[in-house]
């Protein structure tokens, strides 16, 4: 392995490798819905092309070893000498996830090393002419059914062409021949048809009909070749040849051939992009520099909001100074919002990837366990930031996983059960206002409530054996250490349990639940905020300290009147709007002990909390600001009541308070104490 | 002979250090948030160059009692994996490089606190400086794993002799 390469350019090189294998794969998956293959094989041949060199060119030699034999497989495809059959595809699709795994060595060189042995071997049967027992005809019902049987290969009169030809060249053209004619004239190759009679005035110069060849052939991609002998002298024969060439070519002078353009590039529009393919000016950006125009745009509102505390007060000293300023603080204020929602954009990026890698699995699973499974998908246009993006790929992956591998039944027990063979998975996105709500659900057996109480029984998470809710179980599957490590089965995934899952969507402050129905299926719901980065705060002092709570959480927010509370036996109580409310003593819950005597006081934050509406008492309410969100993952500070932290300018951190956890967090271990 | 740098800092009169490749930057410690519910021997969080990164009051992690605060202190910014975490010391101030033979197992005699905290101890010029388990240290745990010893009737030598 070079050392001499710098970090610089192993990022890009990671990140071109990513894009490429990101191409192959939605390529390949296009195949099998595609009218058109020939773009798709064409994107493919290309990025595995270029993966070769790139793999070459930082001495990976196993990758680039590789790539060549995904090229050269693709190469064969193109050149229709081998059929595009589900096998062929599998050994794309495994090449491609071989290559990944050999590219993260160089980033994780403990990983162990992917034995290439089989992938390469089945590969070099298939270019041998030996097609495995695997490839599934297309009539066989044994093939899962969302995969259509490639089509049946066109016949001459139905395989169109691209452009006019005289006689005889559309009789004269054959399958492959076409779809080669097609691609080269994609490509932007003209046509050209050159004739040569042969006689013996040519043959003594030299002219023969394989010197003729010869010489086309340098000059382009000789298509197909038609001759005929001249009626009226036999031994004469005309050839002539069908030639891709450029369309700079010039047809060679002391030949004695005929050259004719038949097509030149010039004439046709470019042919729509490929299936699957970008379109669309883009710009690769950096995560990272994303990142960074995330964060001094919310400096700069953070500045601007600091400015408008600053000027307040001789705002109200000056009438005339308050007039002035008015406006343009307004315009400076709007435009700052603007450009946060364009900074925040630039990070969106559709579900639409994440959610492919998901068919991919899907696939993977149905074949490895024997189940028929269909997915259908909504929602993969619904755009989000590309850090949830991506954290979202793991679990999603995981629970989609599971629902084939131990949701679905088999398609004899299904159909003993009454239902149609092919199981159903459905991940859906819908947006809800600033949430987005992913549901992964199957039409499966439903969870087994009893199994999963008598393992956490076995296990200790479950005092005693006793019937359980869904929710119950929802919580005990996603505690560490309940998911089966003894079966790392690799249908279900290894290293992603459903512990991981929960975890991903806390850390995102967002909400995960099951609905489950014993023999009709299971769904997961994720609830997760959009706006992750800058949200708008309510800032309030609370024992002399500030803190921020979430607008967003922030029902209502009041003067706590004293005639309004009421003491009873399970704490404090506010009559507000003829509802009795329970309250929460911010300033005890935070000092981590209940304040004896304390009366709450100041102001009061209503918040609807998934314990129902409650009322939070602070000190005082300083007011409302937008902040950048630092998220506090570290594990000696992350608490479930704290959303996060912030900066208000001032250089002083500040924490931001989850109203939903910090009761439910801290009265726990308030209790304990 | 290879030379490994660390990063030298002070508690009370002892000195300790920290491998350079696991210091990002030294900062003088702002106001630091103190966060509910947190172990004891977690300051808070601070606001450092434009991230906000948890401080752990290392006199606390290492049994020595509080200390006011005053100008001499730091906070030396480490990085342990993906971890971004603030050490608060009474004094960090010098560089040096040891040859990495030199290190060698902190002595088993040691029963303070910080003894778990110890990976190794090197003597320059007269004074034993001892270097830190940042792992063990950043641990959220109150106690991580005590090195071995079964000899709980020692009473514990003055450190730093």
């Amino acid at each position: 392995m070079s050392d001499w390469l710098d970090e610089s350019l192993l990022a890009e090189f990671f990140s071109e490798v990513e894009e490429h294998l990101t191409n192959i794969r939605q390529q390949l998956l296009a195949l099998e819905t595609a009218e058109d293959r020939t773009p798709c094989i064409e994107e493919a041949l290309r990025a595995y092309h270029t993966l070769k060199g790139i793999t070459g060119m930082v001495g990976l030699e196993s990758a680039m070893h590789l790539s060549h034999q995904m090229e050269s497989l693709l190469k064969a495809v193109q050149q229709a000498a081998v059929p595009l059959t589900p096998e062929v595809v599998d050994v794309l699709l495994a090449g491609a996830d071989a290559l990944e795994s050999l590219v993260a060595r160089m980033r994780q060189p403990e990983a162990p090393e992917p034995d290439l042995t089989p992938l390469l071997d089945r590969t070099q049967k298939i270019l041998a002419g030996g097609i495995s027992e695997d490839a599934v005809a297309p009539a066989s019902a044994v093939a899962p059914p969302e995969f259509s049987p490639p089509p049946p290969p066109p016949s001459t009169d139905i395989l169109p062409l691209p452009v006019e030809l005289p006689a005889p060249w559309p009789a004269q053209l054959d399958p492959p021949a076409r779809e080669r004619l097609g691609q080269g004239i994609a490509q932007g190759k003209a046509l050209a048809q050159v004739v040569f009679t042969s006689g013996t005035e040519h043959h003594e110069r030299g002219w023969t009909v394989d010197r003729v060849r010869q010489t086309v052939a340098a000059l382009g991609e000789i298509v197909a070749v038609a001759s005929e002998t001249l009626p009226e002298a036999e031994d004469r024969v005309r050839f002539a040849f069908l030639v891709l060439t450029d369309p700079t070519t010039r047809p060679p002078e002391d030949a004695p051939l005929t050259w004719t353009w038949l097509y030149r590039p010039t004439d046709i529009t470019p042919r729509a992009a490929p299936a699957g393919g970008q379109t669309g000016a883009t710009l690769r950006v950096p995560l990272l520099r994303l990142d960074e125009l995330m964060r001094l745009t919310g400096e700069l509102l953070i500045t601007s909001g600091r400015l408008d505390e600053v000027l307040s007060p001789w705002r109200r000293r000056w009438p005339e100074l308050d007039a002035a300023l008015r406006d343009p603080l307004r315009h400076l204020r709007r435009q700052l919002n603007d450009l946060r929602e364009a900074v925040f954009n630039a990070r969106l990026v559709p579900l639409e990837e994440v959610f492919r890698r998901l068919t991919l699995a899907v696939r993977e699973v149905a074949r490895a366990t024997g189940k028929q499974v269909r997915l259908e998908i909504q929602g993969e246009t619904v755009e989000v930031d590309k850090a949830l993006a991506e954290q979202l790929a793991a679990p999603l992956l995981h629970l989609v996983r599971n629902a084939v591998a131990h949701g679905i039944e088999t398609p004899e027990a299904r159909q003993q059960a009454g239902k149609p063979p092919v199981g159903l998975v459905r991940v859906a996105a819908i947006p809800e206002g600033d949430t987005i709500r992913i549901e992964v659900g199957d039409d499966g057996r439903g969870l087994d409530l009893q199994a999963i109480a008598a393992k956490a029984h076995r296990l200790g998470l479950l005092p005693e054996l006793r019937p359980i809710t869904p929710e119950e179980a929802l919580d005990l599957i996603t505690r560490p250490g309940f998911s089966t490590r003894e079966q790392a089965d690799r249908s279900a995934g290894r290293g992603v349990g459903m512990d991981v899952v929960a975890g991903m969507v806390r850390s995102f402050r967002g909400s995960l639940s099951l609905h489950t129905e014993p023999g009709r299926g299971t769904t997961f719901v994720l609830r997760l905020p959009l706006t992750l980065t800058i949200v708008e705060v309510l800032l309030v002092e609370i024992n002399g300290q500030r803190y921020a709570i979430p607008r967003n959480l922030v029902a209502e927010v009041i003067e706590v009147v004293p005639s309004a509370l009421q003491a009873t036996p399970a704490g404090w109580m506010y009559l507000h709007r003829g509802q009795s409310l329970p309250v929460v003593h911010l300033a005890a819950l935070l000092a981590g002990h209940p304040l004896a005597g304390a009366l709450p006081h100041g102001y009061g934050v209503l918040s609807h909390t998934r314990q129902g509406t409650i009322l939070f008492t602070v000190d005082r309410i300083v007011g409302l600001r937008e902040v950048l969100v630092y998220p506090l993952t570290d594990p000696l500070v992350a608490r479930p009541g704290i959303h996060g932290a912030t900066e208000l300018g001032d250089g002083r951190a500040m924490l931001i308070l989850d109203l939903d956890g910090v009761r439910t967090a801290l009265m726990s271990s308030w209790r304990s104490s | 002979m290879s030379d490994l740098a660390l990063l030298l800092f002070r508690l009370d009169r002892i000195t300790y250090a920290v491998t350079a490749d696991q210091v990002r930057y030294v900062d003088l410690p702002e106001q630091i948030t103190p966060v509910p519910q947190a172990p004891p021997f977690v300051e808070g969080v601070m606001y450092s160059r434009g991230a906000i990164i948890p401080v752990v009051n290392l006199r606390v992690r290492f049994g020595l009692p509080r200390q006011e605060r005053n100008l001499k202190q730091r906070v030396i910014v480490t990085e342990l994996g993906e971890r971004v975490v603030g050490l608060l010391v009474d004094e960090a101030r010098e560089f040096l490089r040891v040859d990495a033979a030199r290190i060698m197992l902190p002595p088993q005699m040691v029963l303070t606190p910080s003894a778990a905290f110890l990976a190794g101890v090197v003597v320059e010029g007269q004074r034993p400086i001892f270097l830190i388990d940042l792992e063990r240290v950043l641990s959220p745990e109150e106690v991580p794993q005590l090195p071995q010893t079964d000899n709980e009737d020692a009473t514990p030598p003055e450190e730093g002799g």
